[in-house]
């Protein structure tokens, strides 16, 4: 496969997000099949399947050379409303992280995450010096994770820590720094504790399910016993008993136990295989992109959408507690799927061979250290 | 550098991805009977469809005694079974006039609820544990002391595991022909959910019910009343 073809390799990521987003709409199907509305949810992921392709279309478009331009300001641009969602936005499961226009959500916090990786990028290629790079990409982090803990969405807060560890690595940081952020992880995670009592239930429940089946570790038995039913083949599209009835939002935080039910174990290895391939793809796409800038992106967006999938299926496999992360493309969400397929497309423009003009590649020399 | 760091973070999805294939297939086919069995033990409930006891007629075929079916609003309160707390108790006790506590104070209980009570109680039955409305089966009989006499008495037990009470004759005609009028209990099996509820679709018959037979006594009723005046003047005399 040619991955610096001009035709084959935006060809091959469109058709490959087209039927995951085509078979995220038949899990949603599955997963809703039994309530008043089955078509209600799959609809609605339809359409936003449709308005992800054009923004990815559009995204790809754009030369990359201009987001590099502009990542200051465009990260400003998705920066405002994750702030401002404290003050406007709905609450939702005890989340303040939607702005509701009419009966149309859109979470703020999933449609950053391309742009937010972006400014990471762009001002890793500002500092040369291991340490200072560090501090100003932990700095940023930290300006983008609080309005986000302040939701409190700490799903997202984990998948934004994990992108600026992605970016900080890639771009060749000491692996000595990592140690600070890991200290400062156990203050923030007794806190977390301490202040919200449900993180601390969900640990437990994840520890010994069985000793709370019906409370904290209900959640677990349950993605235990759904996985048990998919069996081998699983139970077939529509048959979902279980997780219909058993899994709390089988259309998104479980997506992936609904999945398996569904359609077994033989049936859901393409969806973690799929994944493996597209870090692999994305891997391949950097090692030939034209500047560092470009392969820090490429890679870290790629990192961070298969970290995303691999902490879901992690939960849904019991090897992780319960987030609330949902599995990018299958899982019930407009601004996920939008912000993936977004993802997606500025990383198809950045794997673009284009004229130079001098600015990405002046800007980012020296980047990776 | 690049190149080093990119391997490593590939190297680490792969195993990780490795590590999730193995899991998943723990739980969907090396584990399976086990989690399988475990799952239908939580999920799955039996219950007892009551036999209705037959009727009691007399010669012309005058219903003496029959079964009469009445639900219950039984909302548990003992610690780990009910979530409905003081205030949702207090909420029921202004929709449902007479939920009272019972002599134990582990439930509070109201007999007999009206059709729209029950309409009034759809929100809460799948909102809380503990709510539950029980079917409960009364014997009943004409309303003459003499007929009541030869009929005889019956009493009850509950069966808790199964949450339905049988009835039983204690004397007269009730015990004499007591394995006729009882007939037989079927079985169901359902799925419930987290809150008891029964799931859609998931309920199996696994026994028929067969209804108890109807007895039919060698007296009108009239008979039965006169004979019963005769003998009691006889013994005045």
């Amino acid at each position: 496969m040619d991955f610096r073809g001009t035709v084959t390799f935006p060809l091959f990521v469109h058709a490959v997000l087209l039927l995951l987003g085509l078979w995220g709409c038949l899990a949603i199907y599955n997963a809703t099949v039994y309530s008043n509305a089955p078509f209600h949810f799959a609809l609605r992921q339809f359409i936003w399947l449709i308005i992800g392709f054009a923004c990815m279309f559009c995204a790809s478009k754009i030369p990359f050379s201009q987001y590099m331009k502009h990542a200051p300001w465009l990260a400003a641009a998705f920066f405002i409303p994750l702030v401002l969602v404290l003050f406007l936005g709905v609450r939702i499961n005890g989340m303040r992280g939607w702005y509701a226009f009419g009966s149309v959500f859109i979470q703020p916090s999933e449609m950053a995450k391309p742009f937010y990786i972006l400014v990471l990028c762009w001002i890793s290629s500002l500092s040369a010096g291991s340490l200072k790079k560090f501090m100003l990409l932990m700095m940023m982090a930290l300006v983008w994770l609080l309005p986000v803990a302040a939701q409190p969405d700490f799903g997202t807060v984990i998948i934004y820590v994990f992108g600026m560890l992605a970016v900080y690595l890639i771009s060749g940081g000491s692996y000595l720094m990592l140690v600070f952020p890991f200290l400062a992880a156990i203050p923030a995670s007794i806190w977390v504790i301490l202040e919200k009592p449900y993180v601390l239930m969900r640990l437990k429940g994840f520890i010994d399910p069985m000793a709370d089946p019906t409370g904290s570790g209900w959640h677990i038995m349950q993605f235990h016993y759904t996985l048990a039913r998919g069996g081998f083949f699983g139970v077939n599209w529509g048959n979902c008993l279980w997780a219909n009835s058993y899994l709390p939002l089988s259309y998104s935080d479980s997506a992936f136990a609904s999945l398996t039910e569904a359609i077994g174990f033989i049936g859901v290895l393409p969806v973690i295989f799929g994944f493996s391939l597209f870090a692999y793809v994305g891997y391949r796409l950097a090692e030939r992109a034209d500047s560092d800038f470009r392969r820090l992106f490429i890679c870290s967006m790629t990192a961070m959408i298969t970290f995303q999938a691999f902490v879901h299926i992690s939960v849904n496999v019991g090897l992780m507690p319960p987030t609330g992360i949902t599995l990018p493309m299958f899982s019930y969400g407009g601004s996920s799927l939008v912000s993936t397929m977004l993802g997606a497309g500025i990383i198809l423009s950045a794997a673009k061979k284009e004229p130079e003009n001098g600015h990405g590649r002046d800007q980012a020399s020296g980047l990776m250290n | 550098m690049f190149k080093n760091r990119n391997k490593i973070i590939i190297a680490v999805f792969i195993a990780w991805a490795c590590l999730i294939t193995f899991r998943l297939f723990n739980y969907t086919v090396y584990s399976r009977d086990h989690y399988l069995e475990e799952g239908n033990r939580h999920a799955l409930r039996s219950g007892i469809i009551p036999a209705a006891r037959g009727k009691i007629l007399d010669r012309n075929g005058q219903v003496l005694a029959w079964t009469q079916r009445y639900n219950d609003l039984v909302v548990e309160t003992y610690p780990g079974i009910c979530l409905a707390n003081t205030a949702v108790i207090k909420e029921l006790q202004g929709k449902i006039k007479g939920l009272s506590p019972d002599k134990e104070k582990e439930k509070y209980i109201k007999r007999n609820l009206l059709p729209s009570e029950i309409y009034a109680l759809k929100d809460y039955l799948s909102r809380y544990q503990g709510i539950r409305i029980v079917p409960r089966l009364e014997r009943r009989y004409v309303d003459y002391p003499e007929v009541r006499k030869i009929l005889g008495t019956v009493d009850s037990y509950e069966e808790r595991d199964y949450g339905v009470v049988r009835i039983f004759g204690v004397s007269g005609t009730e015990r004499k022909y007591d394995q006729h009028l009882k007939g037989m209990d079927g079985e169901y099996e359902v799925m419930q959910d987290r809150n008891r509820n029964w799931i859609p679709g998931t309920w199996k018959l696994k026994t028929e019910m067969r209804p108890g037979d109807d007895i039919r006594l060698e007296s009108s009723l009239e008979e039965i009343i006169s004979r019963d005046r005769k003998t009691d003047e006889g013994r005045k005399l």
